[in-house]
Formats: C-alpha cells, sequence, structure tokens
C-alpha cells in the first residue's frame, strides 16, 4: 500500500527503520516478552541513529522531522515489537512536550541529552478511562518506569493541567503481570507522590499531549495489523492441509482480505490524521486503527490454527499487545461516544 | 437464567458444581494460571465427588447421569476456571466417550472404569504437525507383526498429554486409503516406546497441559485396537460430534465468567465520578453480552438434551452450537474487558485470562472454519 502523501523522506526513513527493528530487535523479541525484560540496549542504539528525538529541532540535536515521519518510524518499531515501538513513543512525546510548551532553559538543558539517547524518559498514559473503586487514590502506568532516568505526567488541578517531570529513582512498583506490551517497563505510580524534591520541572500547560499520544498508539496499532497480515498471508501459502496451501481455501481468502482491508484503512486514516491539524481526525482514526488491530490479530490467530495458540509463532504476542493498547488509547466504546458528542454539539 | 427444559436433577446439580466452584476454585484459578501448572490438587477434589465420570453408567464406574448434566459441570466450573474445565473435557469426551461407544467389554473393564472413577487421566490423541484440520492426513503409522501392533510417529497439541495414563489415539494402517486406512488404539503411560514430548507454551488455559506424543516402534497387543479396523476415523468423527458441545460449553462459561465479573466491576467502580454502571456504552456492552450468551446457553443445551432424547448424531446441532458460542465468546471477553479500562491489564483481575483462555475455542476440535464446512455439508450435501 502507497499513499500520495508520503515524501521520499518518509520512504527512506521506513527503510532504516525497517531495518533497525529487523536487525536489532528481532532477534530478541520473543525470549523478552516472555521474561518481560527492557529492551534498553537496543534503546540506547535506536537513540545513537536520532530515533529518539524525531520532532526535536536539529538546534537541541534532534532529526527535525515531521509527525508523519514519528509515525512511520513507531508503525515500523511496532510491526517487530509493538512493546519497544511504545517505548519510544512514550519518549518521543515527553521530548514533544517540553519542545512545544518548556522554556528555553528547559529545552537546552533536557531536549540535546534526551533527542541522543543520553538520557531516557518515561511517559505516563492516560488511558481517558481509568475506572476506580471509591475512596481509592488514582494510579499511573508509567511506560518505560523501571528504566528510565526520568519520566513525566500529567496532572489536573482545578480543570488545568500541569506536565510534572521528576528523577527515576528506579522505586516505582513494575507490574509484572501485564497481559501485553511486555518489554515496556511499565510500572504503576501514585501521582500524589509526585513531589518534585528540587530535580525536576513542571510546564504549566502541557498543550494537546493526548492527541500526539493516541496518534502514535494508533501507528503502533497499526504496525501491529499490517505485520499480523503478512505474517498470516506467508503462513497460509507455507501451511499445507488436505494437500492444498491453506491460502487457497475460500474462508482463509476472506480472512485474509477482511485483514488487509481494515489493516490498509487504519494506515491511510493515520497517515491523513497526522498530516491534519484537526484534532478529531487524529481521535478517528485511533479508534478506528486500536479497535481493528483486535480484530486483525484475532484473525491472524485463527489463520495460524493452534499454532496461532502458542508462544513459538508471532501472533500470540500481536494478539496480546494489541489489546493493550486498545485500553491505553482509551477503550473503543468510550472513545467513540466522546467522537459522537463532538460530532453533534 | 432458567431454561424450561431443566429438571429439578439438573439444576440440584448445577447448584452443587458452582458451590464447589465457588468454594474451592474461584481463589485459585489466578494462582492456577499464573503458576502455569495442573492443579492436581482440584482435580483431585472433583474426582472424590464422581465429576471425572458424570455422563457414564455406575457399572462403568461413572455417576450415571445424562449428558446435559456433564455439560452442565463444564459450564460452572469454566465459569471459574478454563483451564481445569479442559482437562475435564478432555478427559471425559475425548478419552472416556469414545472407550464408552466402542470398546469392548474387556477394554471397558480394564481402561473406562478406572478413568471414570478418576483413578487416572485419560487424553485423545488425533492432531499431528502436518494433520490438523486434516486429522485424516495422520502420518503416524501402525504395522501388525505377529500378534503385535507396532506404532510409529508423533502427536501434537494433546491436552493432558504428560499426564495422562490412557490414551485413544489414532494411526494409519495403509496411508495409500486416508481416511479409510486409521484405525484407533488404546497406549498406556509406561508402554515402551510410548513417550509424552514437550508442553507447550500457550497463551490461555495455562494450567491445562498440551503436549507432544511420541511413539518409537511401540508395541501394543492385539486387544488394544479400539472399534474395527481401518474404522479409526468414524470412531474419532463420532467422538468429535459429542466434543465439539464440550468446547462449546468451555466458551460458554468463560463467557458468562466474565459477564459475572464485569457486571460486578461495573457496579462498584466509578468513572470520572459517575457509577460505571450508569454509562450507556457499558449497558450496552453488558445488554449484549447478555444476549449473545442467552442465545449460546440454547444452542448447547438443546444440542445436549438432543442427544439425552436419544439422538444417536448431533452433527449439526453441536456444529452450530460450538461456532456460535466459542466466537461470541470471544467478543464478549473482548467487550467487557474494555470496561475495566487499565485494570483489565494484569491478573490483578481475571478479565484478561478469560480472553486469553477463550480464544482456544475458536480453534480446539475444529475450528471455527471446519464447523462452518460441517454445517454447510449437513445443509448443502455434500
Ligand atoms: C490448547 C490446545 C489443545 C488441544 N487439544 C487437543 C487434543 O486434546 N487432542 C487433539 O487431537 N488435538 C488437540 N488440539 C489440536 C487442535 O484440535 C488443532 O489445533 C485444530 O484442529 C487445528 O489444527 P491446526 O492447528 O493444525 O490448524 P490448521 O489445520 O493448520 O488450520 C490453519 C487454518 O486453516 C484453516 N483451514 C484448514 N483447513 C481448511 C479448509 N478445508 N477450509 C477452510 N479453512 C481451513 C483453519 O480453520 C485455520 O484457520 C489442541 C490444540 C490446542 C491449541
Amino acid at each position: 500500500m502507497d499513499w500520495m502523501g508520503l515524501k521520499e523522506e518518509h520512504k527512506l526513513l521506513r527503510q532504516d527503520m525497517k531495518r533497525f527493528a529487523e536487525t536489532e530487535i528481532a532477534p530478541q523479541v520473543s525470549d523478552m516478552d516472555k521474561t518481560g525484560e527492557p529492551q534498553i540496549a537496543s534503546l540506547k542504539k535506536f537513540g545513537e541513529i536520532g530515533g529518539l528525538g524525531i520532532l526535536v529541532s536539529e538546534e537541541f540535536e534532534g532529526a527535525g522531522m515531521d509527525l508523519l515521519s514519528l509515525v512511520i518510524t513507531v508503525e515500523e518499531l511496532a510491526k517487530v515489537s509493538p512493546s519497544f515501538a511504545l517505548s519510544v513513543s512514550a519518549h518521543n512525546i515527553v521530548c514533544n512536550i517540553i519542545l512545544s510548551n518548556g522554556s528555553t532553559e528547559l529545552k537546552k538543558e533536557y531536549l540535546p541529552a534526551l533527542a541522543t539517547g543520553r538520557v531516557i524518559a518515561g511517559m505516563g498514559v492516560d488511558t481517558m478511562i481509568h475506572p476506580i473503586s471509591s475512596g481509592a487514590t488514582e494510579e499511573k502506568l508509567i511506560v518505560n518506569g523501571s528504566f528510565s532516568d526520568i519520566f513525566g505526567f500529567v496532572v489536573k488541578n482545578d480543570g488545568k493541567e500541569k506536565f510534572i517531570v521528576i528523577k527515576n529513582d528506579k522505586g516505582l512498583k513494575e507490574e509484572k503481570e501485564m497481559m501485553g506490551m511486555r518489554t515496556s517497563g511499565i510500572c504503576s505510580f501514585k501521582p500524589a507522590e509526585g513531589t518534585i524534591k528540587g530535580n525536576g520541572f513542571t510546564i504549566d500547560s502541557p498543550g494537546n499531549y493526548y492527541s500526539l499520544m493516541r496518534i502514535l498508539f494508533a501507528a503502533i496499532a497499526c504496525g501491529i495489523s499490517q505485520s499480523s497480515f503478512e505474517y498470516s498471508r506467508s503462513y497460509s501459502k507455507e501451511r499445507y492441509q488436505f494437500e492444498r496451501p491453506i491460502a487457497s481455501f475460500g474462508m482463509i481468502r476472506i480472512i485474509l482480505a477482511d485483514m488487509v482491508s481494515r489493516s490498509n484503512a487504519s494506515r491511510l486514516l493515520v497517515y491523513q490524521a497526522s498530516s491534519s491539524t484537526n484534532i478529531i481526525d487524529k481521535e478517528i482514526a485511533t479508534v478506528f486503527a486500536t479497535e481493528n488491530s483486535l480484530y486483525v490479530t484475532d484473525k491472524g490467530v485463527q489463520v495460524y490454527g493452534g499454532y496461532g495458540y502458542i508462544k513459538d509463532y508471532p501472533l500470540e504476542m500481536f494478539f496480546r499487545d494489541a489489546k493493550v493498547l486498545e485500553v491505553f488509547s482509551g477503550s473503543a466504546d468510550y472513545r467513540k461516544v466522546l467522537i459522537g458528542k463532538q460530532l453533534t454539539s | 437464567m432458567k431454561l424450561a427444559e431443566f429438571t429439578d436433577k439438573h439444576n440440584a446439580f448445577r447448584e452443587e458444581v458452582r458451590e464447589f466452584a465457588k468454594k474451592e476454585l474461584l481463589s485459585e484459578s489466578t494462582q492456577i494460571d499464573r503458576k502455569g501448572e495442573f492443579p492436581w490438587h482440584i482435580i483431585n477434589k472433583i474426582k472424590e465427588r464422581g465429576w471425572l465420570g458424570v455422563p457414564f453408567p455406575e457399572k462403568y464406574g461413572g455417576l450415571g447421569l445424562d449428558t446435559t448434566s456433564y455439560i452442565i459441570l463444564v459450564e460452572e466450573i469454566a465459569r471459574v476456571c478454563a483451564s481445569t474445565a479442559i482437562m475435564i473435557a478432555a478427559h471425559v469426551s475425548l478419552a472416556c466417550q469414545p472407550l464408552y461407544a466402542h470398546g469392548t467389554e474387556e477394554q471397558k473393564e480394564k481402561y473406562l472404569i478406572p478413568l471414570a472413577c478418576g483413578e487416572k487421566v485419560g487424553s485423545f490423541g488425533l492432531t499431528e504437525a502436518n494433520a490438523g484440520s486434516d486429522a485424516g492426513a495422520t502420518e503416524t503409522t501402525v504395522k501388525l507383526i505377529g500378534d503385535k501392533w507396532i506404532i510409529n510417529g508423533n502427536k501434537r497439541f494433546i491436552t493432558n498429554g504428560t499426564i495422562a495414563d490412557i490414551i485413544v489415539f489414532t494411526a494409519s494402517q495403509d496411508r495409500t486409503k486416508k481416511t479409510h486406512g486409521i484405525s484407533a488404539f488404546i497406549v498406556e503411560k509406561g508402554t515402551k516406546g510410548y513417550e509424552a514430548g514437550k508442553e507447550e507454551d500457550k497463551m490461555g488455559l495455562r494450567g491445562s497441559i498440551t503436549s507432544e506424543l511420541h511413539f518409537e516402534d511401540c508395541e501394543l497387543p492385539k486387544e488394544n485396537l479400539l472399534g474395527e479396523e481401518y474404522e479409526g476415523f468414524k470412531v474419532f468423527m463420532e467422538t468429535l460430534d459429542g466434543g465439539r458441545i464440550s468446547i462449546g460449553v468451555l466458551a460458554l462459561g468463560i463467557a458468562q465468567g466474565a459477564l459475572d465479573y464485569g457486571i460486578k466491576y461495573a457496579q462498584e467502580h466509578d468513572l470520572n465520578g459517575k457509577p460505571l454502571y450508569k454509562f450507556q456504552w457499558v449497558q450496552k456492552i453488558v445488554a449484549d453480552a447478555a444476549t449473545e450468551i442467552m442465545a449460546a446457553r440454547h444452542l448447547i443445551y438443546h444440542a445436549a438434551m438432543l442427544k439425552d432424547k436419544g439422538e444417536k448424531r448431533i452433527t449439526e446441532e453441536g456444529a452450530i452450537a460450538k461456532l456460535y458460542a466459542s466466537e461470541i465468546a470471544t467478543r464478549v471477553c473482548y467487550k467487557l474487558h474494555s470496561i475495566l479500562g487499565e485494570d483489565g491489564l494484569t491478573r490483578k483481575y481475571p478479565m484478561e485470562r478469560f480472553l486469553r483462555d477463550t480464544k482456544l475455542m475458536e480453534i480446539g476440535e475444529g475450528t471455527s472454519e471446519i464447523q462452518r464446512i460441517v454445517i454447510a455439508r449437513q445443509i448443502l450435501g455434500k
């Protein structure tokens, strides 16, 4: 699938990212998913090649590229490891909040180190839907929390948002039993504990970080869908039953056609939304892409049959990672309610 | 839900199983999934109650109840712990059932009785690396040499594999005859040349065992043939006819478990200061789930009750019930999972386990695609 809006530089970038993902990350994905060990060394390397400051201007040692470039980066990484792509997204979101809303001093102090990966950032995910039992204090999940040097999260006070970044003293509680996204070093954290202690900073209006976060989640979903489709397509040609490749059966062909339609449609929406200034476009693309990645991975498992259910084959991990992503972006039905509301107000 | 056709005995049995599941299993199920170890302590309690042989006559070590009762058992156990439920399902409908339907009196005496009364564990070996949906493509071979069967080959994805004492399996006597060359046999753990192999690392059902079986010049006495020579395929097709509703009811039980949990969760949690259950998007998820689950329950028990009324084959009804129940269960679990937000993401809450467990039901004992082929053949002709 090609899209008119992709420039030559985007295509070249895609090739580079693909190469990095396949050579650097792919060999360890399955083992790390099992142990839940984060891919810290790869993240550092990714920083060295400029992947951790995609949106950061060159003045601060970043790559100075556009949002579509970041989307493509994240998508390519997610094809191999959604969890690694999530780590990269979290880091880049923190960079972007500082870049767009931080003071000149903050930018000078933090951005060069972040953009090159000398300092790794974690980020609190705001799932929008975070039910709590009455009386309980809210906890946030911090992506990269188990290993990052600093982490940021947004708190709301009297309707005003503040972005707080603190030094990570590595004392966060690790969520060792995540169903998916297992190598992103996800930790839980109670924002009430987030005092600054002289080694952090606050940005008063973080701007529209939500919308960036979600479009990157959507980009991960696109990577998951596309990769699930590609794996299923090749598997269906190699796997013989009834003396024929299963790709020769009508029902498998229907599944593959459904998978690729939804995957391509998701990608087009996400590319278009990342080049658009209209926030609702990003909302729509995110719901569509994340919800469809559930469908696509589910059908991918189906194409693999029993082999889709075991950890020796890639679909099992994509199935679990896609579900985490859908929740991270706020549960599809809930977000549809919000979209409907915006469309009619 | 109440089905008009359940008898008082059925309802009482369901109550008994439900009570057991609540008392003995509910607090264990997360740990069973977490450890990924077979829950012997639970199975021992289930065995004491005679529940490993529910639908077989007492003279064969069973409880002498009907198929419907057995299906009730699997539903209520799956509602709490699907790993335990699939162990029971494989043992009863895949190992005991073909012995009951096709075994000689001696075979029933020797194998069915210890299985049905729970002294021994059974399993069923049909699938191979190159014979999944196409189970007739069995590459495991058997030769009659003197008065012994010599078996060679490998099975894959066998539930209860490493823990089974008695295994019913297929092998081909003549591969040129394809499905007509297959016969069914019984092998016991410890037989020379037979060994269970590697266990699979799975998405879900992690407390259940799925393993390979290896046969290397394994010698079996002549009387270990199950059913007639060259009729192994028929034996297995019939077994799967009945087996399908136990996979269907596993899906139903899991979906019901997810709904139970989703309701409780929605009642006890708030979102932005408003009780979750007051949101229409939550009401829609719960109402749709309840509707689909009820429809699935009707299909499953309809098939089970037909069997109890003496229907010999329930091919169409069983396939329809399994297809529908397993597909809605995945959907229902996906949707209910999303009510929990972040709480759905770890083992602290059971919802993500329901989702991981239920996906197998669209694959095991015939994938959804194979069910559609079976149904279409019944309706459209072969
Ligand atoms: C946890 C678990 C427990 C199991 N327990 C047992 C057990 O106890 N005993 C046992 O014998 N087996 C068992 N199985 C095996 C299971 O029954 C098989 O996995 C299943 O039948 C599918 O076979 P396969 O995995 O080889 O997939 P394949 O047959 O390779 O199927 C791959 C895909 O092709 C499709 N397909 C295949 N043929 C056709 C066709 N003609 N038309 C259209 N589509 C087609 C399938 O639907 C599927 O989508 C178990 C499997 C698992 C994962």
